[in-house]
C-alpha cells in the first residue's frame, strides 16, 4: 500500500470530529477509523473504554477477507459489511484504499441508521485524508 | 459463558438520527394512524414506530421495492420521480414518500383523514430532508 497513515494533528481533530459525529447521529456505541492493517487510528465513544484493539485488528481482517469474494462477484471488494449479533453489531465499511470504518452498535439503533451515517462519515474521512496525504505531498 | 456486553452510549450532544426518529415519531400523533417507517432505498429500516403485530422487515423491503419501481415508471415516463403514493388495502391505506435517504411509509386505519396524513408526510419528508443537508460551508 502506497498511502501513508501518518495524520497531523489538525487532521486528527477533524477526524475526531467526524467519528463523534457519527456516534451522535447514528447512535452507536463507538466509531473507529483503522488502518487496513489493523491499527486504530482514532476513536470515539466506548472505543475509548473498552480495549478496542483486537476488535479493530479483527474487523480489519474480516473486511479484508471479503475481498475475495467480492471479487468473485465482479466487485473490487464489499462497500460494507455489517456483523450482526444478537446484542452487539459491527459496521465496518471502506474509507479508502488504506482505511475503513468501523461501527460498534447494539439495539438502541438500526442497521438502517448506522449504515446511511456511516456512509456520509466515511465520504467525508476520505476528504480528510486525501487532502492530509496531498499536502504531504506537496511537501 | 461470556457476559453480554453492553457498552454506555456516551454522546450527548445533538443528533440527526434523534431529530430524524421524531419527525417520523410525530406522524404517530396523527388520528388514525398505525405506525410509521423510514427505510432506506433497499429496504434497510432507518427508523420503525409500528405495532408489534406488524412484521417491520418485510414491510419495510416491500415498500422500498414500491418505492424504487414507482421511481423507475416515473423516469420512464419523463417524470423526475414521485412525492407521495398511497396504496388501499383492507387494513387501511398506506402512504408512501420519497425521501432523501430513502422513503417515509405511514400506515393507517380505514377512517383516516387521508389528505391530513398526505400533507403530514410530506412535511415530515421535507423535515428530513433539512436535516440531512449539509449546512452552508460546511466542510469535510
Amino acid at each position: 500500500m502506497a498511502t501513508s497513515l501518518a495524520i497531523e494533528d489538525a487532521d486528527l481533530a477533524k477526524i475526531q470530529d467526524l467519528l463523534d459525529r457519527l456516534l451522535g447521529d447514528a447512535a452507536c456505541a463507538a466509531a473507529l477509523l483503522i488502518a487496513r492493517g489493523g491499527e486504530s487510528l482514532a476513536a470515539a465513544g466506548a472505543a475509548r473504554a473498552v480495549d478496542m484493539v483486537s476488535v479493530a485488528g479483527l474487523a480489519a481482517g474480516g473486511f479484508s477477507s471479503t475481498a475475495p469474494l467480492a471479487q468473485l462477484l465482479g466487485e473490487r471488494e464489499f462497500a460494507a459489511v455489517i456483523h450482526e449479533g444478537i446484542g452487539q453489531s459491527l459496521h465496518v465499511s471502506a474509507v479508502d484504499d488504506a482505511t475503513i470504518l468501523l461501527a460498534v452498535f447494539d439495539e438502541r439503533t438500526t442497521v438502517g441508521m448506522v449504515r446511511a451515517f456511516a456512509r456520509e462519515a466515511a465520504g467525508k474521512l476520505a476528504a480528510v485524508l486525501a487532502v492530509a496525504r496531498t499536502r504531504r505531498r506537496a511537501r | 459463558m461470556t457476559p453480554r456486553l453492553k457498552l454506555a452510549m456516551e454522546h450527548d450532544g445533538p443528533s440527526r438520527g434523534r431529530y430524524v426518529r421524531d419527525v417520523v415519531q410525530q406522524l404517530l400523533k396523527l388520528r388514525a394512524v398505525r405506525g410509521a417507517l423510514l427505510v432506506a432505498a433497499d429496504g434497510f429500516v432507518i427508523v420503525a414506530e409500528v405495532p408489534d403485530s406488524i412484521a417491520v422487515e418485510p414491510l419495510a423491503a416491500m415498500a422500498a421495492r414500491l418505492g424504487r419501481e414507482l421511481e423507475a415508471s416515473a423516469a420512464r415516463m419523463g417524470h423526475t420521480s414521485f412525492s407521495t403514493a398511497m396504496f388501499s388495502a383492507p387494513e387501511g391505506p398506506m402512504f408512501l414518500a420519497a425521501a432523501p435517504i430513502g422513503y417515509v411509509v405511514v400506515l393507517a386505519e380505514q377512517r383516516a383523514n387521508l389528505e391530513a396524513i398526505r400533507s403530514a408526510t410530506d412535511e415530515a419528508v421535507a423535515l428530513i430532508h433539512a436535516a440531512l443537508a449539509p449546512p452552508d460551508g460546511a466542510a469535510g
